[in-house]
């Protein structure tokens, strides 16, 4: 049997054991992978403000992260904020060139490995969930729709005003420590169902002025696999904004905020735009999470072989949310 | 209550720092290197949540009597008090992260071209910071000039580190 899928015995198939830990453990989760955009250089070797290859950010990369030191606060108080290490172990590269995103196809030849300074961004904890297991909270907002629920997923069937917005509101929230947003996002009935915007509302409700927004470019919803969104929640990312990658493009994405937004502040409303194409559409969102992540930094590469890779890796970025709601 | 000189010095290092401000032909602070905000300036290093970058770290190192005269007799303002010249030490560290930039004459500038500016501007600031208007009277100032200059890959960061001491006339 172990021949007919194609793998030596002996071998180690690194995927599934990845897989069997993360549904069995948590120990083996999915990270995003993230690698900085690059930037040209002027003739004397110093890079400007230019961007030659934009930013990767692939969620979903299979790995399993062994801290030798989660966080180190010593040394974060002495200044030198290398405040933690750990061993990730990934698949094979083949491996991962299966993995939607990774392949490194004509559209984009921009991933050929993980190198040195690549980014494994992992989730540290969920802050807050919005929930999408009850229809309760979601309300129609500029578009006309209809929820349902399978317990995991929220259906948004869109009515005669197919254009707009819907959202899911709560009470005031805490979601002070999170500093990324994920949600996994598909779509029925056309296929160009159009994903305007999503917004996190912190400190009001439905007013764009408390609202950080998120407005991805010409991106048409997917309707046969779930897209996988996984962007910063921090003001930092106002100015360079962010990407979404769906079957290895580029979307880039516009991050705006209103004049009273505050990440700070608790939050009461998240909604999703859409540009429908007909009555009747369908869009299917799950796991919306606001989390804590950490990033772990390629620092080496330990071993490489057929059957795995592991990278020593160092977060050089921390901190303790006490000081920062402290110190606002 | 004699005067507070350590905390004057510190701080008026620190504001001037922030403000980016050197003296040119057009009179004391007439210059300026950086817009406040484009250079965040710590008075020890700061805690990780507060780090930002690109910053100066301005961190007192020594202190101590530079000079004792006879009888601790000197001159303050038109009258005699008792005191001596004092020194206090300070490192600085300028820092950077790969993908900092400040726009200089609409150019960003960034990694060792943001860290030669930083460097020079830093030397401009602190060799002009004028203490007019304080109670404490500066007699001397040596910067003795940058050194360990260059990217540390384990912290992630452009770096570079320079000593200056201050003599001032410690009286009461």
């Amino acid at each position: 049997m172990l021949s007919a899928q194609g793998i030596k015995p002996g071998s180690i198939n690194m995927a599934r054991v990845l897989r069997q830990l993360r549904h069995r453990s948590g120990q083996s989760r999915l990270v995003t992978y993230h690698r900085p955009p690059i930037f040209g250089k002027d003739d004397y070797g110093v890079e400007g403000g230019a961007i030659v290859t934009q930013e990767l950010l692939y969620p979903s990369l299979p790995a399993l992260i062994r801290p030798y030191m989660t966080a180190d606060y010593r040394l974060e108080r002495a200044g030198a904020n290398v405040i933690g290490a750990a061993r990730v172990y990934t698949p094979n590269i083949q491996v991962i060139k299966g993995f939607p995103n990774f392949e490194q196809t004509t559209e984009n030849p921009n991933f050929d490995e993980i190198e040195g300074w690549d980014r494994f961004i992992d989730r540290q904890r969920n802050v807050y969930q919005v929930p999408t297991s009850a229809t309760g909270s979601w309300t129609s907002g500029t578009a006309d729709v209809t929820f349902a629920t399978d317990g995991q997923t929220i259906t948004a069937t869109l009515g005669t005003d197919y254009d707009g917005g819907f959202y899911y509101t709560t009470s005031a929230t805490n979601t002070l420590e999170s500093d990324r947003i994920t949600f996994q996002i598909k779509a029925s009935g056309a296929s160009n169902i159009e994903f305007s915007n999503f917004k996190s509302f912190n400190g009001g409700t439905q007013d764009t002025d408390y609202a950080i927004t998120y407005t991805p470019a010409s991106l048409s919803i997917p309707t046969g696999s779930w897209l996988t969104v996984d962007v910063p929640f921090i003001s930092g990312t106002v100015a360079s904004g962010s990407s979404i990658y769906m079957d290895g493009t580029r979307y880039a994405v516009t991050v705006t905020t209103g004049s009273s937004f505050d990440y700070e502040a608790n939050f009461r409303d998240f909604e999703f735009g859409i540009s429908g194409a007909a009555d009747g559409n369908i869009v299917y969102v799950r796991d919306i999470r606001f989390y804590k992540s950490i990033s772990w930094h390629v620092h080496s590469l330990k071993e490489l072989n057929d059957e795995f890779i592991t990278f020593n890796c160092v977060r050089t970025r921390g901190r303790r949310d006490s000081r920062r709601r402290a110190y606002n | 209550m004699a005067t507070d000189h350590l905390n004057v010095i510190e701080r008026k290092l620190i504001d001037n720092l922030r403000a980016g401000t050197y003296n040119t032909i057009a009179g004391i602070g007439s210059g300026s290197a950086w817009s406040s905000g484009d250079v965040t300036v710590f008075g020890q290093f700061p805690e990780p949540e507060d780090a930002v970058y690109p910053c100066i770290i301005v961190e007192m190192i020594a202190h101590g009597i530079e000079t004792q005269f006879m009888g601790q007799l000197l001159t303050s303002g038109g009258s005699e008090a008792i005191g001596e010249l004092y020194g206090v030490g300070f490192n600085l560290y300028c820092m950077a992260k790969t993908e900092n930039s400040i726009t200089v004459s609409t150019v960003p500038y960034k990694q060792r071209r943001l860290m030669n500016y930083l460097m020079l501007n830093c030397a401009n600031v602190v060799m002009d910071c004028d203490f007019t208007g304080t109670d404490t009277e500066v007699e001397e100032r040596h910067y003795t000039g940058f050194r360990e200059i260059g990217y540390n890959p384990d912290l992630e960061l452009w770096l570079a580190k320079t000593s200056m001491v201050i003599i001032f006339k410690n009286t009461r």
